[in-house]
């Protein structure tokens, strides 16, 4: 039986050192995720805008005309 | 013609930029005072913004000549109806491009939906992958601490014992014999000290062989524990063909001495070469340190017991 106590105090202090950095990693991935969702919904939701208003101001346009 | 009518058409004209205005935001981006508009990635969509727009112009014009010809104009013209069919098909775009707009929302929400599942179900992995890694790594350091401590018990009666006879070794004899002597001297009681020699050791080396002679030794030590078993006494083999008792007790000592020297005898590991008998025999040197009669320390009470064997092996042994 081959002891090594310093081996499993390493896989200990390995372990949290890995869960820190992958935690890290997901949070800041998650942070990045939210900024495109973000970045994202705003640019959508201004197109949708965009188009909807070129529509109405048409309509608009159309049934100014008939009035005359 | 009216004001209201140049007011109508110019309302018209005014509406119908508007929309160009926005056509075009999508395509180039733009800001005003309602919003900041984003300009669009997708290709399908920006050819259909690009139609629009030149259906948008088309119909500005139709506009500029409907007006024009208000006093001629009639229900059913060909101007009117491709006036209406440019109306209906911009309408047709412009409501296309929002319906996929909105498709592309859901699909970009449900896309994010789904990320986000998969990196909680990565957190909690990782996160139970991680609490059973550690967990595990602990146990183990446990165990492993357990071990190191059994091995150094080991280690420490180990350095200890004799590993031919498995008896005490040298050192923990002294440590014994001086651990005797304080007691003695603190509680003012006797400590006796017994030398156990093989007789005529070497003749049955030469003769028999190393190999035997280790066993004999071995007979010999397993002979001295039987007989000497008390929690409180220690053999150990102290050289080659010598094994020494401590503490033995004063009152039994000459007693257990005749016990070993029969009980050897008894064993009958035969012994052709010894002059005293044909099987094993041992000689004893005992000694006995009274402190109310006299101190004697440890190394004195060792030369006593030694003088005390030579005078039993010059008598004859056994």
């Amino acid at each position: 039986m081959v002891l090594n106590v310093q081996n499993s105090s390493n896989i200990v202090s390995k372990s949290l050192a890995l869960t820190v950095f992958v935690s890290l990693a997901l949070w800041l991935m998650i942070l990045f995720n939210f900024m495109q969702e973000k970045e994202s919904a705003a640019k959508y939701a201004s197109l949708i805008d965009a188009s909807m208003e070129a529509r109405l101001e048409l309509a608009y346009a159309h049934l100014w005309f008939r009035r005359l | 013609m009216s004001g209201d009518q140049s007011e109508s058409i110019d309302a018209v004209m005014k509406h119908l930029d508007n929309a160009l205005w926005y056509a075009n935001a999508m395509l180039n981006r733009g800001t005003n005072e309602k919003n900041e508009y984003h300009a669009l990635t997708d290709e399908s969509m920006i050819k259909q913004i690009e139609l629009f727009i030149e259906k948008l112009q088309v119909f500005k014009q139709l506009t500029s000549e409907r007006y024009a010809n208000l006093s001629t104009y009639y229900v059913g013209s060909s101007i009117e109806q491709r006036y209406d069919e440019i109306f209906e098909s911009s309408i047709v775009i412009a409501e296309e491009v929002e319906a996929t707009l909105n498709k592309t929302v859901i699909d970009e929400a449900e896309k994010m939906a789904s990320i986000h599942l998969i990196m909680a179900v990565i957190v909690l992995i990782f996160t139970f992958g991680m609490a059973l890694r550690i967990k595990v790594a602990e146990k183990l350091q446990l165990t492993e601490i357990v071990a190191r401590q059994e091995l150094h018990k080991i280690a420490v009666i180990s350095r200890q014992i004799d590993p031919l006879t498995g008896l005490a070794n040298r050192k923990a004899f002294e440590e014994k014999l001086d651990y005797e002597f304080t007691q003695a001297m603190h509680k003012n009681t006797p400590v006796s000290l017994m030398l156990v020699e093989i007789d005529s050791f070497n003749e049955y080396k030469s003769h028999y062989g190393k190999k035997q002679a280790e066993k004999i030794l071995i007979d010999t030590a397993d002979v001295l524990k039987s007989i000497c078993n008390s929690s409180s006494e220690l053999v150990a083999h102290f050289g080659i063909n010598y094994f020494v008792i401590v503490p033995t007790s004063s009152l039994f000592s000459r007693r257990i001495a005749d016990a070993l020297c029969r009980a050897v005898q008894q064993a009958e590991m035969s012994n052709e070469v010894s002059a005293i008998s044909n099987s094993i025999t041992i000689s004893l040197g005992l000694v006995e340190m009274n402190p109310e009669k006299g101190i004697m320390l440890p190394d004195e009470l060792m030369m006593k017991s030694r003088e005390a064997l030579a005078l039993a092996k010059s008598e004859g042994g056994n």
